[in-house]
């Protein structure tokens, strides 16, 4: 997977990388992978699959969502996309 | 006490010249060699460019892709050949006593294609950017884990390394366990998957391997005169081991009966073979001890015979002087001439050689045997496979350090 070059990406982008990555690590159809979907309950997240999302979400964007607020503020799709679109957004500032 | 009797039951192989036994029996008696050049990855500045390489083999066909990408090659092996051999056994492990089944799988280096991956990465990029599975993938014991989670196998479940007589070991101490009571079923044998650049390379500086590159079908030769080394193979070998009275109250078929088996050490050197070889004839001897075989029993031998100038000609030596003149009577093969050096594996795809030569009567040959060596002068059963009845057959295999093991089976009359 190679990782996005610059910090301009669009929303749409982000919600559809972070899909992919779920899909591919959690082995579930993409299609069935929407904004709501609950991590644990509706993708069948464990703590060790967290830990190759979290991987996966740095080694694409750059942002280390610690392992820590992935497993307690973190239960939507919508939720990680959020935590990743502010990170940039305020990098982006900077 | 008397000892409990154990017999194989499946077999599973994964191997360069053939996946399953069928297709894998069908090479070893046609004497179909399954060593090409190297493709996978660049050998140019290399003196050997050949190695066996398992062939259309797709992991995703024997597990669920979510394992199938979270484990190394050499895990691969491990379960599609346990897969392939339960199915062989058609044990239903639902109705057994999980406790009682076990796991020990030889391996001697591991998951070394992950390993190598994430150390360039590590180098070029940071090692802050390791993969978060690379412990669990590279670990040795990941292929007995892997196999024990997917099948749910609550006995013992471990990994033994001792370099090329792992799969051997691995069978043998199956073999010990269900004999002593422990347990009533072990899955056993050994994978390798060393076709990594790393590794490749690392065999290649330690100069055993055959250069023989212009033909590479050829270049396995042992015992032939101008054997120049080893050829490097990946692959696996997995035979389900019962208790006797279990595999008979089921009704299963009843491959052959593991009688003897031992291990022992020579404590000479990291690489060489004991000149005198007699480290190798005092564990043909102990095997044929504790399974109370006579010599004069044994109708084929699978040597280790691995190519290299030294190992055959100190193998030839040791078998000679544990049969005496009988040495020169008794068909001995090295499928190695047609799989290569299959490293943890081989000694267990070499079982399942043994194992099927009882079952079936047919002796696979020593292929590319033309030049004879003088100091190599037995029946290597040349070129040709052989009909021939076999009630007991021996295999050996010696792994570096010094470290030596046999095997022998026997046939179950019905």
């Amino acid at each position: 997977m190679k990782p996005i070059k610059e910090n301009k990406i669009s929303k749409e982008e982000v919600i559809s990388k972070i899909k992919e990555i779920l899909s591919d690590r959690l082995g579930i159809d993409i299609k069935k992978i929407d904004l709501d979907s609950n991590l644990v309950e509706d993708l069948g997240m464990d703590s060790f699959k967290a830990v190759e999302i979290i991987f996966q979400i740095k080694e694409y964007f750059k942002v280390q969502i610690p392992q820590r607020d992935f497993l307690s503020k973190i239960s939507k799709v919508r939720e990680i996309v959020n935590y990743v679109w502010e990170s940039k957004r305020r990098k982006n500032n900077l | 006490m008397k000892k409990r009797r154990v017999v194989i039951t499946g077999i599973g192989v994964i191997a360069p010249n053939g996946i399953g036994k069928e297709e894998f029996w069908r090479a070893n008696v046609e004497g179909i060699s399954g060593v090409d050049l190297i493709k996978s990855f660049d050998v140019s500045s290399l003196a050997t460019k050949i190695a066996g390489q398992v062939k259309n083999f797709d992991p995703k066909d024997y597990m669920p892709e979510d394992v199938a990408k979270r484990v190394d090659r050499f895990t691969h092996f491990g379960i599609a050949g346990c897969k392939l051999a339960l199915e062989d056994s058609k044990l239903s492990l639902q109705e057994e006593d999980r406790e009682r089944i076990g796991v020990i799988i030889g391996s001697g280096l591991g998951g070394v294609l992950f390993h190598e991956e994430q150390m360039q990465l590590g180098y070029k990029k940071g090692i802050d950017r390791l993969n978060p599975l690379c412990v669990p993938r590279i670990t040795p014991n990941a292929v007995s884990a892997q196999i024990a989670i997917m099948f749910k196998i609550l006995g013992c479940n471990m990994v033994i390394s001792t370099a090329c007589s792992s799969g051997a070991i691995g069978i043998g101490e199956g073999y010990r366990r269900i004999q002593n009571g422990e347990l009533d079923i072990c899955i056993s044998g050994g994978v390798e998957a060393p076709l990594t650049p790393f590794t490749f390379a690392a065999y290649c500086a330690l100069m055993v391997l055959s250069t023989r590159n212009s033909a590479p079908k050829q270049a396995s030769r042992p015992f032939d005169k101008k054997r120049d080394g080893f050829v490097l193979g990946e692959g696996g070998g997995i035979v389900i081991l019962e208790e006797l009275s279990h595999a008979v109250k089921r009704g299963a078929n009843i491959y052959a009966e593991i009688v003897g088996y031992a291990s022992n050490s020579g404590a000479y050197h990291m690489v060489m073979p004991k000149p005198d070889g007699e480290d190798v004839v005092r564990v043909m001897r102990k095997a044929l001890e504790d399974g109370k075989i006579d010599p004069g029993e044994v109708d084929y031998i699978n040597a280790h015979g691995t190519s290299t100038f030294q190992n055959d000609r100190i193998e030839t030596k040791a078998i000679k002087e544990v049969f005496g003149k009988r040495a020169y009577k008794i068909p001995i093969s090295s499928t190695k001439s047609m799989i290569g050096h299959t490293i943890g594996a081989s000694g267990a795809i070499e079982a399942i050689v043994c194992v099927l030569s009882i079952e079936r009567g047919v002796i696979p040959p020593t292929i590319n045997y033309k030049y004879r060596d003088p100091e190599c002068d037995l029946d290597y059963v040349p070129n040709k496979a052989r009909r021939a009845k076999v009630k007991v057959a021996l295999s050996n295999s010696f792994g570096f350090g010094s470290n030596n093991a046999t095997l022998v089976f026997r046939k179950v009359e019905k």
